[in-house]
């Protein structure tokens, strides 16, 4: 009852939480709503093969699940027919996928699944697709293809397959994407079988065929019916989903942060406001305890709104979401919104906790108001600094500087992730601890201004923010985030955009780069063209890791003569650790056609991501991984040929460093800016909120003020003033917690560049975080005061 | 310092040697120095002194709201400085009731909430005709359902009479309960509080400075520099007592 009126009468003090929760709630929601909707779905070409057999899991370094160990040619024949002879199974097909993909006028065509678009003739039998025209491959020689390409039967058509492009003749074509080559052809051009479709007498027993099948199987593989067949995903898609939610991920994990700072921020202020009122309730019996429900319980009630409003706009905000996803390529082909129940009732589950969450503090603060407060006249402010404040503050700027220097070390993958850490908690730190600067500060900044002024603004200015410095803190507050992650943000950006292509070209000083054009990778022709200089052949590999099992890692196969020789294998250091090997032992390697070599490791080198983890000589990956593609050529500027073949296109250092930064830029901008929004967005709110809340709260004062013969006029300059002042700590406290995380950050970059980098700031962000902040708060603060001190106006609320 | 414990049970509640300084070495006031007094159940008992006397420290240890420097103060028997903030919560809640000059009231609450807070507090359940006869007693039966801004100063304070009384408690403090209103309304204010001593011997502390207020009380105490300077009993049946506790206050403050 208490909670509920109170949330009636005080709703000012309830707005800005309110808001911050609903938009925190929003952006929680889409991100699990596109979490949701771009699951992995069982791919079309799979439609109709309702059981799927797939080979066992191996996990990768850190132990984690990932690549399933393909069976060899034999092994997967085998294993099909024990699976036909089982009861209610009508046929069974084994199926592969490799890079296939057609050259029309010696240009590739443009497809995302290239990768993955080369499949035998018995493959077309689990989506099902159906002839459109011509009939099925019976040569090595002959292909079909998706009838949407525009090549009649009969006609020739180059295939780009990983050895290079080979003429084909057309034998039919098909009502589904793919390039279907014979059965045979197929399994020549990729023995390693990851998938072997069982297909029923009666599609309904799907289920109890599975179970049949799964005996046969044994630990073999695993048998997968229904939504688990998506776990059959092309693994570009798997990367692209990994890209979006990465992105997302981030956004959500700022709103969250920036919606338990608003909401306790805004909280603690208006609790401050209402000491008389909560010792009242102390005098007339509330238990401390009741006192502290009572304030989570408004908090729990404001927040259960404001994350159901939250919800309800996320399922608006979802297909915003998706527009700039699409735009920035990283969603998965056919993604669509799907708005599930779960997503918005999680959603509104963590609005309401975050809620709980930012009323803590206020609550405990509440809790300790003495019952006499409601007997005394005004509204004094005891100490600034409480020993929880000192404690948690001190705790918070310590942990910053610890992650601000571990942003200089990490590795780049987690840089960004360190640098928010550092810069989160290092508002934390200035938040708690601005009650201590804020007294000095406004002293300095006072003085001169008091010393010589005669009238009273100044005066009262300075007596109000020394007497009130934890009311200025909670007003600063929120302008200390907003300025802190626009300056911070846009920082890291703008030091990465210098660092990484200076860094680059400076490592690749004097060599030409072929890259693919319009290809997934560089086929064995292009490679072969150009006999000199790096072209590695990356592929997967199964070893045996002592105490973890069969463990996949990435392998190269090498032609630079000091690596390349027949059956010895390079380590860097860091992998042969893992493995426990060392130089001269030998080890069982298997590769993706389910066959196992044993090689020699000939040098375990320091780790150098140049040459690679695991390097092999490149004959040996091609003869087991026959459809894998070259990244890129490196050729030394003197050996640097005048054309390169169709799929390929060539660079100089810098232009290859900039194209390559660009692509990550274009994410890292995107969300960078999606970043500062969110952040400045609601701390925009926050402050606006605060410096009202601060104005009304001082009706009474100003009441005595203008009796004592104020004007209008000078108590808006007073108060216009004072939010000037606080408004301005904020500022230069938001810009000082930068510091540490970009200086880490610029330290880092400049250990791993070889380059000389020093802090960059955006200074347009810069200034127009500073300017925005300074002109909300001033904005609201005057508006609000203005509504309170207007002459002849009866205030009421 | 001993108690007697005697002095102790006889009294609704008993002060002994309480002192009472606020701040610390050059700077520190004594509020109270070394007050013993003891009030009896169904007297009612009227706080004086001039500005700075004490009389406010006085009724916040007494009733406590307060924690004495050194001394003691029972309720109803208990001891209160051996108490944790919990558990003085359940016995202000259970023993005292409260009346202040101003901001008595919780704004969001209509009249029946407020009065009905403290039995809410205490966890049990609200007895609405309970309720309803508490705010009639007061006069205010059609204002029931509503809000303090509604409500004229003299029924503000009503209703936060009817909502100390409504838990029957052995002592109310009222502290300044006429400070904002005008001479009719105290006087309306006042009638009650004397009618409730007399009808219901409801034991009643009261701190003012207005001697007519005053004059309705059994008792007198006057406190000067943190120490009792006097106690007058009045006779009820004078109509002069208003000159004579004035005459006693002029003494006090020269």
């Amino acid at each position: 009852m208490l909670a509920l009126a109170n949330i009636r009468e005080h709703w000012r003090g309830f707005v800005a939480a309110f808001l911050a929760i609903a938009l925190g709630a929003a952006l929680i929601g889409v991100t699990l709503i596109v979490y949701h909707s771009a699951r992995p779905q069982v791919q079309p070409r799979l439609a109709g093969a309702p059981v799927l057999v797939i080979p066992p899991q191996a996990v990768n370094e850190s132990g984690t699940p990932k690549d399933r160990v393909p069976w060899g040619e034999a092994d997967a024949a085998t294993l099909a027919d024990r699976l036909a002879g089982v009861d209610g199974v009508a046929g069974t097909v084994v199926d592969r996928s490799f890079y296939a993909q057609a050259f029309k006028d010696g240009r590739p065509v443009a497809d995302d699944m290239a990768e993955d678009a080369g499949h035998g003739w018995s493959s077309t039998r689990l989506a099902p697709y159906a002839l459109t025209a011509g009939t099925a491959p019976t040569t090595a020689d002959e292909v079909a293809v998706d009838a949407a390409l525009g090549v009649a039967p009969g006609e020739r058509l180059e295939v780009n397959l990983a050895t290079g492009p080979r003429q084909f003749r057309v034998s039919g074509t098909v009502d589904g994407p793919g390039f279907f080559f014979t059965d045979a052809q197929a399994a020549q051009l990729d023995p390693g079988v990851r998938t072997i479709a069982v297909l029923l007498e009666n599609p309904a027993e799907a289920v109890t065929v599975a179970e049949r099948a799964r005996g046969v199987v044994g630990s073999a593989g695993a048998v997968v019916t229904g939504e688990e067949r998506a776990a059959l995903e092309p693994q570009f898609v798997a990367h692209k989903r990994f890209l979006g939610t990465q992105l997302i991920a981030a956004m959500a994990m700022l709103a969250l942060f920036v919606t338990v700072f608003v909401v306790s921020a805004t909280l603690a202020l208006a609790t401050a406001q209402r000491r008389r009122e909560i010792g009242l309730l102390r005098t007339i019996g509330a238990h401390p305890k009741q006192i502290r429900a009572m304030i989570l319980g408004e908090a729990a009630v404001v927040g259960l709104l404001g994350a159901v409003v939250g919800s309800l706009l996320a399922v608006l905000l979802a297909p915003l979401m998706k527009a700039v996803l699409v735009r920035l390529d990283v969603t998965p082909p056919g993604f669509a919104i799907e708005v599930a129940a779960w997503p918005l009732l999680t959603a509104t589950a963590i609005g309401t906790g975050v809620a709980v969450v930012g009323a803590w503090a206020a609550s405990r603060m509440a809790a300790k108001v003495a019952p006499v407060e409601a007997l005394l006249g005004a509204q004094v402010e005891k100490r600034p600094m409480t020993r929880a404040r000192w404690v948690f503050g001190l705790l918070a700027a310590g942990l910053g500087a610890l992650l601000a220097v571990v942003t200089a070390v990490t590795g780049a993958d987690d840089r960004i992730n360190t640098a928010l850490g550092a810069a989160m908690t290092l508002i934390v730190a200035a938040a708690l601890l601005a009650p201590v600067i804020i007294g000095p500060a406004v002293r300095a900044l006072t003085a001169p201004i008091t010393r010589r002024s005669t009238s009273a603004g100044p005066m009262l200015v300075r007596a109000e923010l020394l007497n009130a410095t934890r009311r200025a803190a909670a007003t600063a507050a929120p302008i200390i985030a907003a300025v802190g992650f626009a300056v911070l943000i846009s920082g890291m950006v703008e030091t990465m955009r210098t660092a990484y292509p200076a860094g680059e070209t400076k490592k690749l000083a004097g060599q030409v780069l072929i890259e693919p054009d319009g290809t997934p990778g560089l086929s064995d022709a292009v490679v072969g063209e150009i006999p000199v200089g790096k072209a590695a052949l990356p592929t997967r590999v199964f070893l045996h890791r002592p105490g973890h099992g069969v463990t996949v890692i990435d392998a190269l196969g090498s032609r630079d003569p000091r690596w390349d020789k027949p059956g010895e294998a390079v380590l860097g250091e860091g992998t042969a650790k893992l493995f426990g090997l060392s130089a001269g032992q030998t080890v069982d390697v298997r590769f993706v056609d389910g066959k196992t070599e044993r090689v020699r490791i000939s040098q375990v080198l320091p780790d150098d991501p140049g040459r690679g983890a695991f390097v092999l000589p490149r004959q040996l990956v091609r003869s087991h991984d026959r459809a894998a593609l070259t990244d890129t050529i490196f050729v030394p500027q003197a050996n640097a040929p005048m054309t390169v073949a169709a799929g390929a296109s060539l660079h100089d250092a810098e232009s290859y460093a900039r194209a390559d930064y660009n692509t990550d830029a274009r994410l890292t901008t995107s969300l960078a800016m999606m970043l500062i929004v969110v952040a400045v967005g609601y701390s925009g709110l926050a402050v606006a909120n605060s410096m009202a809340m601060a104005a009304y709260g001082r009706k009474a004062d100003f009441a005595v003020m203008r009796s004592a013969g104020g004007t209008v006029r000078q108590l808006m300059t007073f108060a216009v003033g004072e939010t000037v002042l606080v408004a301005g700590i904020g500022v230069a406290l938001g810009l000082l917690v930068t510091l540490p995380p970009l200086a880490g950050m610029a330290a880092g970059l400049s250990e791993v560049t070889g380059a000389d980098i020093s802090i960059q700031l955006n200074g347009g962000v810069v200034a127009l975080a500073i300017v925005g902040s300074l002109l909300t708060a001033t904005v609201a603060s005057a508006a609000v005061t203005w509504r309170v001190i207007r002459p002849r106006t009866a205030v009421t609320g | 310092m001993t108690t007697t414990p005697q002095a102790a049970i006889s009294a609704a509640v008993q002060l002994t040697t309480v002192r009472k300084t606020y701040g610390t070495g050059e700077r520190a006031v004594t509020a109270l120095d070394g007050v013993s007094i003891g009030f009896a159940a169904g007297t009612f008992t009227a706080v004086m002194g001039p500005s700075g006397s004490g009389k406010s420290t006085l009724l916040q240890c007494a009733a406590g709201l307060d924690q004495p420097t050194s001394g003691q103060i029972h309720i109803a028997g208990q001891d209160i400085g051996a108490m944790d903030e919990g558990r003085r919560t359940v016995l202000r809640r259970e023993h005292i009731g409260f009346v202040f000059q101003a901001f008595n009231l919780v704004a969001s609450l209509t009249a029946a909430q407020n009065v009905e807070l403290p039995v809410r507090f205490s966890g049990k359940r609200v007895d609405r005709a309970q309720v309803r006869a508490a705010l009639a007693r007061m006069g205010l039966a059609e204002r029931a359902g509503h809000r303090p801004s509604e409500l004229s100063g003299g029924q503000q304070q009503r209703v936060a009479l009817a909502r100390a009384l409504v838990t029957r408690p052995d002592v109310l403090f009222a502290d300044e309960p006429t400070g904002a209103l005008d001479t009719a309304t105290s006087r309306e204010v006042l009638h009650l509080l004397r009618r409730l001593v007399d009808q219901e011997s409801q034991t009643t502390i009261m701190v003012t400075h207005d001697p007519v207020a005053a004059s309705y009380a059994d008792v007198v105490v006057f406190l000067k520099d943190g120490q009792i300077a006097d106690r007058i009993l009045l006779d009820r049946a004078a109509p002069s007592n208003p000159a004579l506790i004035a005459a006693h206050l002029t003494r006090l403050e020269n």
